[in-house]
């Protein structure tokens, strides 16, 4: 058998990368299992040279169950938008079949690969997967696949779209092992792309934007729900130096955010909602409770976070500092990771730290205000731990205690009776509720369901629950959601990662020996459940490449202290555009020319295109570069492909040449009319009737064409 | 079947006899004689050049001639000169050996380019001029030049102008087994080129020539030939393309290809197989591609390659 007459064509591996990282793409955001299968196939294709026959009744079953398999498979993605045309599942659905079709594509037996179309489809599919909801890391992704994009379409360009012939023939055992080679890789390189979806996200990130990805752990407005997924969970957010001897001072609860109203799951108002009443500068000076100092290495959001023992915070000269009182946070617009403040802790009696005191009024009001939606038994429930612990109510008004049938308590005490209070819903949180990150909120009111079902939950649960019981026993308390300060990376070195993202709550209490109210933590999750219970150990290879970004950061910041940051920007725009001039010229070096078109009166040139069509719809597609006579000699000189079947499943017996002789005789008659003088309107109407006969004609076998 | 397709045939077979499976070669011979041009073979001692060029002039019956090439040759001898006559005191021409119809030019790169150049005006506007007088060559005018392209001691490489003036550059290389076997026996009694008979007169050769010129070149054929041409003097490969006169040659060829497939019309299919004989001589490679291994030939192919033919 003439070797060359084998035509498995198969893509150029940088295709198979591209289409890779395009369906690992989409089942991140559908994850439907299909595309596992297909990512499979796709890398089998490298492995083998079997195909399938075009138009076969093989082809169009692959096509309906995978059709059918992604109909009842896979989940909804949600809606983008309301204003989308298409919701997430059908845009899902959309996507991962053309997948399956570009696989197809590539399993197809022909002559040359589709480049065009197999692009189109890739592009599908990663359109596809950035138009479903969870698409944070997409335009992380995206500059990855263009680039893998546009060197595919090179390597199409340069070869036709096909690797080298190559022989392979398989022996059973080579072709178990291809298979399982294949299913092995092609695996490992589908589920690699989604469980280190976010490191692949950091990594593009950091190195390509120098910018933070979603800031997800921290709830910027908490849902109490299912479990929340956190997206690079081992993401460094902050890197606490707290060499300051800062020991007096609980830190271990850096504030985000804090929020105090509550309806049915919800805490609020949203941020966007608000608006930052006045700038109110932080106290300056004091370092009786020591120093910090903190860099926040993601800047998505304006936050800084700080405990709640702080009394000043400086940063670099010409930063303006906004304080939020509603929100109880300090802000600051356009922060640029990293992002260096210095906090100095500590507060007296006569001047408690800023965040710790009561702001306003109004703010106890909101403090002590209990959600409309919570069941009437949650109060009951608070009155309850109140009595078991044999405790006083303070009156919700003036924070004095009342009698709780027991007698009543000294007034003067309150202080005592009011943490005695908070430390009781602590003990009966910690107790009575037992820790999970995966929890099923119920059908109405979240923190009720939990109180009154004693079920197991997250910390968002137990931190509103205690606000809540508190705010029943008239403590006025408030919801925070922060980070939990625990990982250890030398000598008074901290760092903060996104799954140490945790939520508290804080109680108002009068200060002792009778000093004003002031802000207190409630830490009401158990400690099983506390980041640094529930943190598992960091890989070495996170390890690794922590250090290695963190050397690229020293040297980002070394180029831009010594040329500025003008100077980087030139240097970097300057390198980029020498790359993508060298990509240019050596495109233009191997574009092909341009199509040339030749003075061919339009009869003839439609006569062409017809019998061109009917050559690819035989199998038998004539290159470019070679007439068709010289196409019809190749294909009387290859032998017929082994193993096709009629529709009886006995072999074609129709010799080649019988087969190609009317093409032959039409190509005669056309060339005598195209090239031998203007053709009469009487030899193009024969012309169209011989070709005429041939459309109608049984289409011959589907031998591969000859490539050389 | 044509007058001309017959004549051709004819010639094809009485040259048969004497080449043995050679037929491609033969061909493209022809091809440049009907083409008006001249042809270069090029190859090793001994594969039949100098037999071809002879049984050549004897099948057309014209005059044929024959110049050794060696160092010491000098223009005179090729054109011809004036001799003084003591008797009546005139000069009188005597002509050289290029007044033939066919003129073999033998081992032509043995000679100084000196007088290699003396063939220049005669094989491209079939005149000599001796002695500051024109004279018109005998028609049909035919040079089959040989040249070993192994030996290098004692030879002068074809100036490119002088390459350029051939039509084709053929390569006859050896016989296989099955026809060497029989050039073995077939020269046990005589060579059979004594026994050659003309097939075709001069005449008819001219009136052929006449006829290929007549052959119809579609303005899509012509544009395809110029594109092939045009691609190789843009090759950064190359460091001289192709002439005008190439162009003509591939032109021409390619009638004259129409002609002996009994066609009144050119093919593509007529330029893509002509395009290596004809062109692959005439273009220089530079040093860099020269020395990747690159030949003139798999650079036409290539270009070949990069210009679709018309549909």
């Amino acid at each position: 058998m003439n070797e060359k007459s084998r035509t498995a064509t198969t893509p150029h591996w940088l295709f198979t990368l591209t289409a890779l990282l395009a369906m690992g793409s989409l089942y991140a955001t559908g994850r439907s299992t299909v595309l596992f299968g297909v990512a499979v196939a796709l890398v089998a294709v490298h492995l083998t040279d079997q195909r399938l026959e075009n138009g076969t009744w093989p082809v169009w079953i692959i096509r309906f169950l995978a059709g059918a398999l992604i109909f009842t498979s896979g989940n909804d993605p949600g809606f983008r938008g309301a204003d989308t045309f298409l919701t997430g599942r059908s845009m899902d659905w959309f996507g991962q079949y053309c997948a399956v079709e570009m696989t197809l594509q590539c399993w197809i037996r022909r002559p040359q690969l589709p480049t065009g179309k197999l692009t189109g489809l890739c592009v599908m599919v990663f359109l596809a997967a950035s138009n479903t909801v969870d698409t944070g890391y997409i335009r992380y992704l995206a500059p990855l696949y263009l680039l893998l994009l546009i060197r595919a379409m090179n390597a199409f360009a340069e070869q036709g779209g096909t690797r080298p012939e190559r022989r392979f023939g398989p022996t059973l055992a080579v072709g178990v092992a291809a298979t399982v080679l294949a299913l092995g890789t092609g695996g490992a390189g589908f589920y690699g792309l989604w469980i280190w979806r976010g490191e692949i996200t950091r990594w593009s990130n950091d190195l390509l934007f120098g910018n933070p990805s979603d800031e997800t752990g921290l709830s910027t407005d908490p849902r109490l729900g299912a479990t929340r997924d956190l997206r690079g969970p081992l993401h460094r957010v902050l890197r606490v130096d707290a060499q300051g001897g800062s020991d007096r001072q609980d830190i271990s609860h850096l504030r985000g955010l804090t929020f105090y109203t509550y309806e049915e799951g919800r805490w609020g108002p949203q941020i966007e909602g608000r608006l930052f009443r006045s700038a109110l500068p932080l106290a300056t000076g004091g370092t009786d409770g020591g120093r910090l100092h903190i860099t926040r290495l993601v800047s998505n959001s304006g936050f800084l976070f700080l405990p709640l023992g702080t009394r000043s915070v400086s940063v670099e000269k010409g930063t303006e500092l906004l304080w939020d009182q509603d929100g109880g946070r300090t802000v600051r617009g356009g922060m640029t990771a990293p992002f260096e403040y210095e906090v100095t802790l500590g507060g007296t009696t006569a001047a408690p730290a800023p965040l710790a005191e009561l702001a306003t009024a109004d703010e106890r009001a909101l403090a002590l205000e209990v959600p409309g939606g919570i069941d009437p038994q949650v109060h009951a429930l608070a009155l309850r731990i109140a009595r078991e612990a044999g405790l006083p109510i303070p009156s919700p008004s003036t924070g004095r205690s009342v009698p709780n049938g027991r007698g009543g308590e000294p007034v003067g005490l309150e202080g005592r009776n009011t943490r005695a209070l908070v430390e009781a819903v602590e003990t009966y949180l910690t107790r009575n509720h037992e820790y999970s990150l995966s929890t099923n909120p119920g059908v109405g009111d979240p923190v009720s369901n939990f109180l009154l079902e004693r079920k197991a939950a997250h910390c968002e649960y137990f931190a509103s629950s205690a606000v809540i019981l508190l705010r029943c026993l008239g403590v006025p308390a408030r919801y925070v959601s922060g980070y939990y300060l625990h990982e250890r990376t030398g000598l008074g070195l901290l760092i903060a990662r996104q799954r140490d993202a945790h939520a508290w709550a804080e109680a108002l209490v009068p200060g002792e020996g009778g000093a004003g109210e002031r802000w207190v933590t409630v830490e009401a999750t158990p400690a099983t459940g506390r980041p640094d219970a529930t943190d598992g150990p960091i890989p070495a290879w996170t390890r690794l490449s922590e250090w290695m970004q963190d050397a690229i950061d020293v040297l980002r910041g070394s180029i831009v202290r010594s040329v500025g940051i003008t100077g980087a920007v030139i240097i970097g725009v300057s390198v980029i555009a020498f790359l993508v001039w060298r990509d240019i010229r050596r495109q233009k070096r191997l574009a092909p020319e341009p199509v040339y078109r030749y003075s061919t009166p339009p009869d003839m040139e439609a006569l062409a295109r017809r019998f061109e069509m009917l050559l690819g719809r035989r199998g038998y597609d004539c290159p470019a570069d070679r007439t068709w006579n010289e196409h019809l000699e190749k294909l009387a000189r290859a032998p017929l492909h082994e193993g096709v079947l009629d529709a009886g499943d006995t072999p074609v017996s129709r010799p080649r040449e019988e087969i190609l002789k009317p093409l032959g005789a039409f190509v005669d008659r056309y060339n005598r009319a195209r090239f031998g003088g203007a053709p009469t309107p009487e030899t193009l109407a024969e012309l169209d009737a011989q070709l005429r006969q041939l459309e109608a004609s049984p289409s011959g076998d589907r031998a591969p064409a000859a490539r050389n | 079947m044509g007058q001309s397709t017959q004549i051709i045939q004819n010639i094809e077979r009485n040259l048969g006899q004497v080449i043995r499976g050679k037929e491609e070669s033969i061909r493209l011979v022809l091809l440049s004689l009907f083409a008006g041009g001249h042809a270069l073979l090029e190859d090793v001692p001994g594969t039949g050049k100098t037999t071809l060029a002879k049984a050549l002039a004897r099948s057309i019956d014209g005059e044929f001639r024959r110049i050794q090439f060696t160092p010491d040759l000098l223009p005179a001898d090729i054109l011809g000169s004036s001799i003084y006559n003591p008797k009546d005191g005139t000069f009188s021409f005597r002509e050289g050996p290029v007044f033939a119809n066919v003129l073999l030019a033998d081992e032509i790169n043995r000679t100084s380019p000196r007088t290699q150049s003396a063939l220049l005006e005669v094989m491209s506007e079939n005149q000599a001029t001796v002695e500051g007088r024109r004279r018109d060559l005998p028609q049909p005018f035919f040079v089959i030049a040989t040249q070993n392209p192994v030996e290098f001691h004692g030879t002068y490489p074809l100036p490119e102008a002088q390459l350029d003036r051939f039509s084709v550059r053929v390569t006859l290389g050896y016989p296989d087994l099955e026809h060497e076997l029989e050039v073995l026996y077939g020269q046990n009694d005589h060579h059979p080129l004594e026994d050659l008979q003309p097939v075709a007169g001069c005449t008819e050769v001219l009136d052929l020539q006449a006829r290929v010129r007549a052959v119809r070149v579609d303005k899509a054929v012509a544009e395809y030939i110029l594109r092939v041409v045009q691609q190789s003097r843009t090759d950064p490969r190359l460091r001289l393309g192709v002439s005008p006169r190439g162009s003509l040659a591939l032109y021409r060829t390619a009638q004259a290809r129409a002609l002996v497939d009994d066609r009144d019309y050119v093919l593509p299919e007529d330029v893509r197989a002509l395009a290596v004989p004809v062109l692959a001589h005439r273009i220089l490679l530079d040093t860099k591609a020269r020395y990747g291994g690159a030949s003139s030939a798999a650079v036409i192919e290539e270009l070949l390659d990069r210009v679709p033919p018309p549909r």
